[in-house]
């Protein structure tokens, strides 16, 4: 008779009883004692974390009969980093364009978490400080080079917690080519 | 939190109530119990609202703004409502009595059964996750990777122009990540917050995101339930819903990656193709399910193929001989796989034999359009930022790369695999389990089932044999990938654990 199929003339209870024997039980016991360790180890964590949410969410709720989004991201984010963020907002309208420039590490994203909080404003990708400040006069002529159409603000993103500095293409260039503002 | 709560829920109202009408038309879903039946009215809300803006966005250059979101989502309402009128008229007199003879049957005087309070129990707890997870999603804002670089990024653009076709995207020189990944999951959350009028800075959309976990939940317990019975799909599920990556990982639903949309609509296409239905509805719901997946993510495409051959496989597979062969009818499977219908669906086949081609053609008919709508939008976008595989990829570069970059790549996966914070044991458990039932696992459902689960490692599989970077792209992305096939690798490990369950003989009635 082959393993698995049952005669439909036959009382469950009896093929259960009839199949227990041919398979190797511990295997099954190992595999039913695995799925109780998992759902044993992972229960708490699971429920203290929903727990856990839940009391932030009403925490914030009662504080300020309900956070502004502002004040959460600033506790999420970090405040001086929200606090530049809203100053170049303020400074930038939607529809102008900026040049974004790494002035962090790129594997920590911090140029991608400022275009998506200046988003929907536009930005045209220049690449890491360190490729222009390493050679200065170079790194300022190559950038005079790449700039097309009426960019007028240079935004400099560094890594999260850091706030992003906004400058005005010229004064960018002159810092790029080492020279202070001003000095014509 | 306040604030965000009431837009939050009622984003996910906005894309259910179109859902349960489409719900309506397809009569395996109708017949659901409420939760399940909203999970999948969740999901096919969001199917067919979002892909329904996406093309007349851009067919049509209708702008998304409230008008047309709120006209897009309240047809199929104003049409399920009709349908369902129409429904009650012609309903016969057999049917009220049968409906009258249920008023006097209590709850309270039904026998005592522990396969209820079981799956009570396992409600409760997967239940406190998932209302964890939504009220992370309005408390915090978007703090997440992929979310912050393409998602929401792309969400801003569309609503900031008011068409999928942003100049953004279709003008190379802006500095846009993944600028053709397709738009279904940010343009929900554009429909959302133009509805209830939300500032960019909001952060209610994360509860779409949120709510495809118990969505993802609802179906996979739908389908275990279905093939391997009521405790085991209880089991399993309550252990989907504690592994820690699925809340909190990159991916998750605390997340606003769209692989978890990703999962839940290929995992729900997929099983209702393989339920194996006869109605043209229930392929239509699978189809926009499927077609929903392919407007996900770039991975939907090759998935929502898969699926649909694997539906090609149950309509072309040969009705299961049950009557008059001898005195001892034979059927793989369980104890309760007695009845004609009963073995039929549980082997993966239509009750009626072969299934009508028409049901494949409803099924096929949505993907097609959703494929026709990604390569029109995605002409007039230049890619970049991007890693674009098709352009460097020849079928030359998998051998013998396929084989010799495993010894890089598979300790990264396994890392991840094992990681106590991401999976605590989910994955010493899950091959366990998988191992132990392996005799429930040579039913043809089952076996389609593992295809379909293998697909997205297999798929994983190809690209960590090309990319550049093995190690860190496998770093990055393997874990997504095997959430992609957590539906239809969840309803395996069930079907799996009821046989466990009885050979050990813990649970005679598991498949009850």
């Amino acid at each position: 008779m082959v393993p698995g199929i049952i005669l439909m003339h036959e009382d469950p209870a009896a093929h259960a009883r009839r199949q227990a024997w041919r398979f190797p039980a511990p295997w099954s016991w190992l595999a039913l004692a695995l799925l109780a360790f998992f759902l044993a180890v992972s229960t708490r964590p699971a429920l203290a974390g929903a727990w856990d949410r839940a009391a932030l969410a009403l925490r914030t709720a009662r504080v300020a009969g309900g956070e502004t989004s502002v004040a959460s991201r600033q506790r999420c984010l970090g405040a001086r980093y929200i606090a530049g963020v809203e100053l170049i907002r303020r400074a930038l309208p939607a529809d102008e364009p900026y040049l974004l420039v790494e002035g962090g590490n790129p594997l920590h994203g911090g140029a991608l978490w400022v275009r998506y909080e200046l988003a929907p404003r536009r930005a045209v990708f220049f690449g890491r400080l360190d490729d222009f400040s390493r050679s200065r006069p170079a790194g300022a002529e190559r950038l005079r080079r790449r700039i097309r159409g009426r960019l007028r603000w240079v935004v400099v993103a560094y890594e999260q917690g850091s706030p992003p500095l906004l400058l005005p293409r010229y004064q960018f260039m002159q810092r790029v080519a080492g020279r202070p503002p001003g000095a014509g | 939190m306040a604030v965000e709560l009431a837009p939050g829920l009622g984003g996910v109202a906005l894309f259910t109530a179109p859902g349960l009408a489409v719900c309506g038309l397809a009569p395996g879903l109708r017949r659901l119990p409420l939760p399940r039946r909203l999970a999948y009215a969740y999901l096919l809300g969001v199917a067919t609202v979002g892909g329904g803006l996406y093309a007349l966005s851009h067919f049509a250059g209708v702008p998304l703004r409230r008008p047309a979101i709120l006209a897009v989502a309240a047809a199929p309402v104003l049409a399920g409502l009709a349908a369902w009128g129409a429904r009650l008229w012609r309903r016969d007199r057999r049917g009220k009595e049968r409906r009258a003879g249920r008023v006097g049957r209590w709850p309270w005087r039904r026998p005592f059964d522990p396969g209820g309070l079981l799956v009570a129990a396992c409600a409760v707890i997967a239940a406190a996750v998932c209302l964890g997870v939504l009220l992370d999603a309005v408390t915090d804002p978007v703090k997440d990777w992929d979310g912050r670089m393409t998602w929401c990024a792309q969400a801003r653009y569309v609503r900031a122009a008011a068409t999928v076709d942003a100049a953004v995207l279709r003008e190379g020189q802006w500095f846009i990540t993944h600028p053709q990944y397709p738009l279904l999951l940010p343009l929900a959350q554009v429909a959302e917050m133009e509805v209830f009028g939300t500032p960019d800075d909001g952060h209610a959309f994360r509860a779409l995101y949120a709510a495809f976990l118990p969505a993802l939940l609802l179906v996979a317990y739908d389908g275990a339930r279905r093939w391997a019975g009521r405790a085991p799909a209880a089991l399993v599920t309550l252990a989907a819903s504690l592994i820690p990556f699925m809340m909190k990982g990159e991916g998750g639903a605390n997340s606003a990656y769209s692989d978890l949309p990703l999962a839940c609509f290929y995992g729900a296409g997929l099983l209702l193709l393989l339920a194996g239905r006869a109605r043209s509805g229930d392929g239509l719901a699978a189809g926009l399910l499927l077609g929903a997946a392919v407007l996900t993510k770039n991975e939907g495409l090759p998935y929502a193929v898969l699926a649909l051959l694997l539906g090609c496989v149950v309509s072309l597979a040969p009705r299961p001989r049950l009557r008059g062969s001898g005195p001892t009818r034979m059927v793989h499977g369980s104890p309760a796989a007695g009845t004609a219908s009963g073995a039929a669906e549980k082997s993966g086949r239509g009750v009626g034999g072969r299934l009508p081609l028409r049901r494949l053609a409803a099924a096929g008919l949505p993907v097609v359009l959703a494929i026709a709508l990604l390569v029109a939008w995605r002409a007039g976008i230049p890619n970049r930022e991007d890693e674009n595989y098709p352009g460097f990829v020849r079928p030359a570069d998998f051998w013998p790369a396929a084989f010799t970059r495993l010894p890089q790549v598979v300790p990264v996966m396994l890392s991840k695999m094992y990681d106590w914070e991401g999976w605590t044991a989910f994955w010493w458990m899950a091959p366990a389990v998988l191992v132990a039932g392996w005799r429930a696992l040579r039913r043809p459902v089952a076996r389609r089932l593992l295809i379909a689960a293998a697909a997205p490692p297999a798929m994983a599989w190809a690209v960590y044999s090309v990319h550049w970077l093995p190690t860190y792209i496998a770093s990055v992305t393997w874990e997504r990938f095997l959430f992609h096939g957590m539906v239809p690798l969840l309803v395996s490990l069930a079907i799996a654990l009821a046989d466990v369950l009885r050979r050990t003989g813990l649970w005679s009635r598991a498949s009850s």
